[in-house]
This record gives structure tokens, sequence and C-alpha cells, in this order.
């Protein structure tokens, strides 16, 4: 396996490992000691969140492991999944059924397709250009003008954000990057692990000091000492595993902070979704998270990003 | 093909539902679907009704068929159990060939009981309800 052929990647997958276990340690604890009704709740979720945290983290391990095929299947699946959340929610039409059926059957793995072949032009061309336009005229061809304008919307933006936005952080494994040839595995890791502890330390930060709620409006629960704690936090992990990326320590900090910042415009953005849409969460998979959208809204935002800055800069 | 996923997958009650003619093969082809229905419910075995009688456009519940009436008179002590099955027209629409991969849902309800001397309309209606109530209920 190429797994363990490359020191670095051992290093931060045995360093998630560690981290998961203190967290699994620090909620048992939590469960003896809450005595409250309120507390045993939070601490409830706490251990379901950390022991859904196992499973996924042994998923995308196993899909790490068998290299650039395992990632790509996964993050359709992902793909796949988040899509199906988001389509349940949307207010469809029976005329729409048809260009559900192409975001589903068509455009998701061909997207993936053109990772899988490195074909570049394809990949950022695919859904932006050809989905776009094809979308609408597969609409309209049904013959129903009601609500035409945010019907075609709708489609165009779960697809950007569930497929297109998504497929960018396994397009991670496909740059060329000088000095940093086959090891693209540690950069998807890099960007998964700085968005997701960014959101857990937003969440533990926000839980233990937040006082000051930030966005009332669109999510009661996220604070101002979380967003700056976490996210800070978050920042200086990113930047301390500058050695398994190409960058040097200060790129690793900057390139951090773009994709805090980044995910918590998606988690923002997101809520604001739900708020919309009349629901707490997208889904029930993943046992405390909620669905796979309520745990990738971040990813979403951060992966094109992420991956443009470092094709921009790096290749 | 369609015999075998109607018999082997879903265990399906085949029932004739080709429109009889003259009022006493009517009333033959009425008596023999409910002796099917009673006996399978006789043997301790489940049926599941759809009492819309067909699909529809997804919008609203269709008026209740007369037959969920008679069997409930015919074993008034078996519990009606109400379901209400979401987002269905979105995921298969009537006419449409292949699912979207949404997410559908299954509410249950509180058993139901045909009272004694209940009119046809008025049960019916109730066990709509009892489905609507569920439809709104939900999330």
């Amino acid at each position: 396996m190429t797994l363990f052929a490359d020191r670095e990647l051992v290093w931060l997958i045995g360093g998630i490992l560690i981290f998961l276990s203190i967290a699994t340690v620090v909620a048992a604890i939590l469960k003896r000691r809450a005595r409250s009704e309120s507390a045993r709740a939070t601490v409830d979720n706490l251990v379901a969140r950390t022991r859904a945290w196992w499973v996924m983290v042994l998923v995308f391990g196993i899909a790490i492991a068998t290299g650039g095929v395992g990632s790509l299947v996964m993050f359709a699946i992902v793909s796949f999944l988040a899509l199906r959340e988001f389509m349940t929610l949307l207010p469809t039409r029976r005329a729409d059924h048809r260009a559900m059926l192409w975001t589903f059957f068509l455009f998701l793995p061909l997207q993936y397709w053109y990772v899988a072949t490195g074909w570049y032009g394809m990949f950022s061309l695919l859904i932006p250009v050809y989905a776009y336009l094809l979308l609408p005229s597969v609409l309209v061809l049904a013959g129903d003008t009601e609500d035409f304008l945010a019907r075609t919307a709708r489609l165009q933006w779960v697809l950007m954000i569930c497929v297109f936005c998504v497929s960018h952080a396994p397009a991670l494994l496909m740059l060329e990057i000088p000095g940093y040839q086959g090891e693209g595995a540690k950069l998807l890791l890099f960007l998964v692990v700085v968005t997701q502890l960014s959101d857990v330390l937003q969440y533990v930060v926000g839980k233990l000091f937040g006082r000051h709620k930030a966005v009332p409006a669109v999510s009661p629960n996220k604070t101002i000492e979380g967003y700056l704690g976490g996210g800070g936090l978050a920042v200086l992990i990113g930047t301390a595993l500058w050695w398994a990326t190409p960058f040097t320590p200060w790129q690793a900090a900057l390139l951090s902070s773009v994709v805090v910042l980044a995910g918590m415009a998606g988690g923002l953005v997101m809520s604001a979704v739900k708020r919309d849409r009349q629901v707490k969460d997208f889904g029930a998979l993943i046992p405390g998270h909620g669905g796979v959208l309520d745990r990738i809204d971040s990813l979403c935002f951060a992966a094109p990003l992420f991956f443009h800055l470092t094709r921009f800069y790096f290749t | 093909m369609r015999r075998f996923i109607a018999h082997r997958v879903f265990n399906a009650l085949l029932i004739d539902r080709r429109s009889a003619e003259g009022a006493e093969t009517v009333d033959r082809q009425r008596r023999e679907t409910l002796e099917a229905m009673t006996s399978v419910l006789d043997g301790e075995r489940s049926l599941i009704l759809y009492p819309e009688g067909t699909r529809g456009s997804g919008d609203a519940v269709q008026p209740f068929r007369a037959g969920l009436y008679h069997l409930a008179r015919a074993r008034p002590g078996v519990p009606l159990v109400p379901v209400y099955l979401g987002n269905l027209a979105r995921i298969l629409p009537k006419g449409a060939t292949l699912p979207v991969p949404m997410q559908g849902q299954v509410v249950f309800g509180a058993e139901l009981h045909i009272a004694i001397g209940e009119d046809k309309q008025a049960f019916l209606e109730r066990c709509r309800c009892a489905v609507l109530e569920l439809a709104e209920g939900r999330q």
C-alpha cells in the first residue's frame, strides 16, 4: 500500500487518530460528570459526534490509502449523497424531473470522470458552462414556464455546490507540483483536516467560551468567540502542518486562513439555506452531525479556493 | 418479469381491476376481491392498501376508495394503521420511468378502527384526515 511509503502521510493520519482518541476520552469523562438536563443533551450529542468521526476517519482513511481511485470514488459518493439531500429540500415541479435526472446521472459522473482523467479544461467547464446552459434547455422543453427562472437557478446552484465545488477536493490529486509529485493525498488531507478542525474547534470554543452571538438571524449557535478562537486555532494547526505540504510555514498560514474563512462563509450560507427551507439539518445520515451536507458545508466553499490558489501559485 | 416482481419482491395480492359489466358480475367481482383480502388477514398476515386507488400528482391526498370501508367492515377487529408516504411524486412522478434518487419519507400514525354503524363517507374521510395529519405533522 502507498499509505505507509510516505512518512509524512503516516504522521498526519497518526495525528488524527491521536486527536480523536483524546476527544473520545474527554467525551467519556464529560459524560460521567454531566448532571443537568441540558448538559446531558450536549454531551450525548458530543459522544455521538465523536463516534461518527471515527467512522468518517475510517472511511476517509481507506479512501486515501487506496490512492487516487479511492478518494475519487469516495468524493463522488459524498457528492451524490449531498445532491440527494439538497434536492429533497427543493420545491420542484413535475417538469423538473428530467433535468433532475441529468444532474444525478449525467453531470455528476461526468464531472468525476474528468477529475479521474485529469482533463482540467472540461473539469472546470462542464458544470459552469455546459450544465449551466443545458439544464434550462432541458427544462424549457418540458414546457412549464411557471417559476422558470427560480427552478433553473435552484438546479444550477445545487449542482455547483454539491458536485462542482466538492469535486475540487479530489482534484487536488491531479495537480502537478514540482518536487511534490505523487504526494497529492497529503494536500487533500491538509485541506480536509483544516476545514473539519476549524468546524470542530469553532464548535468547542463556542460551547466553552461563547458569549456574543455572531449572526443570530442566521445561525443562533455561532458566536464571535467560537469564530475567532476556533478559526484562529485551526489556522495555527494548519500552519504547523506545513511540513506535509509544498508550502512554507507562511504560505501554509495564509492558505489555512483562506480555507478557514471560506469554510465559515460556507457554513453560514448553508445555514441560511436550511433556514429558508425551514429544516434544522439536511439529513440524518451521520449521527450527531445531521446530513452529509451539514458536514461538508465548509468544504464546499473552501475546496475550490484552495485548489485554485494552489494551482495558480505552485504549479 | 412484472409477475415475478409483483409476487416475489412485493408479495402482492393481485386483484382483477377490469371493469365488469352487469350488476351481477360487478357484485361477484367485488365479493371475490373482498374474500381474497380477508383470507390474507385471517391468515394472521398484514395487508398494505393504497386507498387512493391510483397515483396522483402528489399535490394532495385524493379521496379514498370504498374498498377500505368494505374491508374494515368485514374485519372490524383488525387495526388500521395510517401511513403517509412523502416525496414519492417527486421521486417518480406518474408517467416517468427513472426515479430521481431523492429521500422519501414514511410516517406511521396511531391505529384506527371502524366504529359500529359508522357511515361509509364519514369513515373514509376520517381515514383520509388521519393520513393528512401525518403529512402536516412531518418534520
